[in-house]
């Protein structure tokens, strides 16, 4: 007797987890990889890159593979409504790799409204990464194709993690943009893209590595640079360069080829800065200490040279950061320590202290035979 | 049929309900820790221990025979634990998406996991003894690759400032914590022998405790505290279980320790609601297991919001608790001179 109900209980259990529900196939789910917003008039338009799917082999690699479909409304919450009414499967954002937005919409600080609607209707925590577009977006996604052999996906990954661990661009999720923007340290800092030959494209390959090294890329989309947000506005666009010393000063790159004019050594961070910030009558305090060995293959650059040129770059790059009044170089992260509380921090008011904060950098290079 | 848990197995039962309850208390259903959590843990800790030592206090035989406040002491244990069930299932509902689960009817949800709870409150403890038993040994290894999987994008500055929201909120984060803990050490009070060993209850409260923190400080250095209105239980459960930094697989062990975690956390509160209630009753152990699943079923599907009452409860529960087993402690001695 006990078997037998044990038996109909498992039955109804089991028929309660699997029939009561409505199948997830993969051919009734559009799913969104990139995603391209862009402000035109008074209108937003969105650009959606969606893989053409079928059961057996899910997204497919080759440019013929996708299809761009595209929404208008007069918001990004309204644009997103149409997108899922005009779509014939139902919108999903799970495997979502890129959302980028154009330079007009940064500008215009919807992108606070953005990730926030994303990450609390959508709930997207994907590890989507989050990109700032120089020219329009819808371009962007419609020139961004599959490499050869590979899903458009996993290409995106690849190159950003490239781009990620030369420095060139910031670590820019998705979730760590809207971390950043809510919470009281820092501000993000989102990568920047661009089409190749457009104008005011940030890409300057030639200023951070030697002459002589031959710099192609296969696609028309490139990811170099990175774009500060305060308040979820863009305050700041960062070159290729600039994002490495900002790299380097959040600890997040660790080597890189550092070029002065027809000189070059390779240059490593040999642990991550040490920074302190003190609270003084007359202000902020900020100490910085870095130090790198330098490999010069020439012998032409000394160990003070080298030293003189990298404080210079970032004592550069932070005085743009305080003009433009945005702080995305993790100082603040530091600063925080000094507070016992959030009330305490935020009557501090690291927003207002950063601009005229005195900063103090020291950079001490080692000469190293390799 | 008596419904009784051994000390062998009320330990475990205990200690991962401490664990979980101390960590979704301050870090899921209140929000204004920032990320002080584990702050509020360790102080709970510390106000918990003289409870933790009172049960563990030696003396046979079930609970508080011969006092004349038998009646209400339990129904008070049994309006917490059926609030606390109601707490943890609606909390289950809001995390169905994580397991893929969230077209399902919040009914049918509710009914298997209610249904289940039963079974294992029907069991007499032995299945909830063994259930967190497992949970402790699966924690270690999943908890383990979590942390090596993670560990690269831990942010030790995110723990500060140190006092997040104030020493005065803290302070009554410590006594809500405490509250959470004592009510989660309340089936060790159904222990019918000492096969728990000496000190079970605190044991079981300086592990569940130990985990808990570890938790609370791994949600910390994963996500900054939303300190710009921006936080929701919503919020923090992506943080946590999502977190944004690599794909949904990867964040598997911490689902599945999630919801193993809360499991035998309900699973544990059901038996006490159970168990209360036949120590009230005096009814079958059955009648009193189903009747107090179909309560919080009920309460569970309407639209009151347990949320409001939250703080309130658990700084109730902390002095209910020491008076409970005050009480008991009389009982016994009465009992058995």
């Amino acid at each position: 007797m006990k078997r037998a109900a044990a038996l109909a209980m498992a039955l109804v259990f089991t028929a309660a987890l699997t029939g009561c529900s409505e199948v997830g196939y993969l051919e009734h789910q559009a799913y969104a990889i990139i995603i391209g917003i862009d402000r035109e008039a008074e209108e937003t338009v969105l650009t959606v890159k969606f893989p053409q799917m079928t059961g057996a082999s899910g997204e497919k690699s080759g440019s013929d593979s996708y299809v761009t479909t595209e929404s208008r409304g007069i918001n990004f919450r309204q644009a997103m409504e149409t997108l899922k009414l005009g779509i014939p499967r139902k919108l999903n954002l799970s495997a979502t790799v890129l959302i980028v937005v154009s330079r007009k919409i940064a500008e215009s600080g919807e992108i606070r409204e953005i990730t926030q609607f994303l990450i609390s209707d959508h709930r997207l925590y994907s590890a989507a990464y989050f990109a700032v577009c120089q020219g329009d977006a819808r371009s962007f996604v419609e020139a961004q194709e599959p490499s050869t052999g590979m899903r458009l996906s996993e290409g995106l990954k690849a190159m950003v993690k490239n781009g990620e661990n030369q420095g060139i661009i910031p670590q820019s999720r998705l979730a760590d943009v809207y971390y950043l923007m809510n919470s009281v340290y820092s501000d993000p800092l989102v990568m920047l893209c661009a089409l190749k030959d457009e104008e005011g494209t940030v890409r300057e390959p030639g200023d951070n590595l030697p002459r002589d090294v031959p710099v192609s890329y296969t696609g028309d989309n490139q990811y170099t640079g990175a774009c500060a947000l305060k308040d979820g506005k863009a305050a700041i666009y960062l070159t290729g360069l600039e994002t490495i010393y900002a790299n380097l000063l959040l600890g997040n790159a660790s080597e890189f080829t550092c070029a002065m004019g027809e000189r070059a050594a390779y240059v490593t961070l040999r642990r991550k800065p040490k920074i302190r910030v003190r609270r003084e009558k007359d202000g902020a305090k900020v100490e910085i200490e870095m130090r790198f060995t330098g490999y010069d293959v020439a012998g032409e650059l000394s160990a003070y040279e080298l030293a003189e040129h990298l404080r210079g770059r970032m004592l550069e790059l932070i005085g743009r950061c305080q003009a433009a009044g945005v702080e995305p170089l993790g100082f603040a992260d530091q600063a925080a320590k000094g507070s016992a509380t959030v009330e305490d921090w935020k009557k501090f008011n690291w927003a207002e202290q950063f601009p005229r904060a005195e900063i103090d950098l020291q950079v001490t290079v080692t000469k190293t035979a390799f | 049929m008596i419904l009784s848990i051994r000390g062998c197995e009320a330990r475990p039962l205990s200690a991962a309900m401490v664990a979980a309850r101390a960590f979704i208390g301050v870090s899921v259903v209140t929000l204004e820790y920032f990320n002080t959590g584990w702050i509020c843990i360790l102080g709970g800790f510390v106000l918990a221990l003289p409870l933790a030592l009172m049960i563990d206090l030696p003396g046979k035989g079930r609970f508080m025979a011969g006092t004349r406040l038998r009646k209400p002491a339990w129904a008070l244990v049994f309006a917490l634990a059926i609030y606390e069930c109601t707490v943890l299932t609606r909390l289950i509902l809001k995390s169905t998406l994580y397991c893929g689960l969230d077209q399902l009817q919040p009914l049918g949800t509710t009914l298997v996991t209610l249904a289940f709870c039963g079974l294992m409150a029907v069991k007499n403890g032995r299945g909830l003894g063994n259930g967190a038993r497992i949970w402790g040994i699966v924690f270690l290894v999943l908890f383990s690759l979590v942390v090596l999987s993670q560990v690269e994008n831990f942010q030790f500055y995110w723990l500060f400032p140190i006092l997040g929201p104030g020493v005065r909120s803290l302070a009554r984060g410590c006594l809500e914590t405490a509250g959470a803990l004592a009510g989660a050490m309340t089936p060790l009070l159904f222990r019918e022998d000492e096969t728990g060993g000496k000190h079970c209850a605190l044991r079981s409260l300086s592990a569940g405790c130990a985990v808990a923190t570890a938790l609370c400080l791994y949600e910390a250095l994963m996500s900054p505290s939303l300190a710009m209105g921006s936080a929701s239980q919503i919020s923090v459960l992506d943080a946590l279980l999502a977190n944004g930094r690599a794909s949904l697989a990867l964040m598997l062990p911490i689902v599945v320790l999630w919801f193993t975690g809360v499991f035998a956390t309900l699973n544990g509160y059901g038996f006490t609601g159970a168990a209360a209630l036949q120590g009230m009753t005096g009814l079958d152990g059955r009648v009193c297991v189903w009747g107090a699943m179909g309560l919080i079923l009920i309460l569970t599907l309407t639209e009151i919001s347990s949320r409001k009452w939250f703080h309130i409860v658990e700084m109730g529960e902390y002095l209910l608790a020491i008076c409970a087993t005050v009480l008991l402690r009389i009982g016994k001695r009465r009992a058995s001179p």
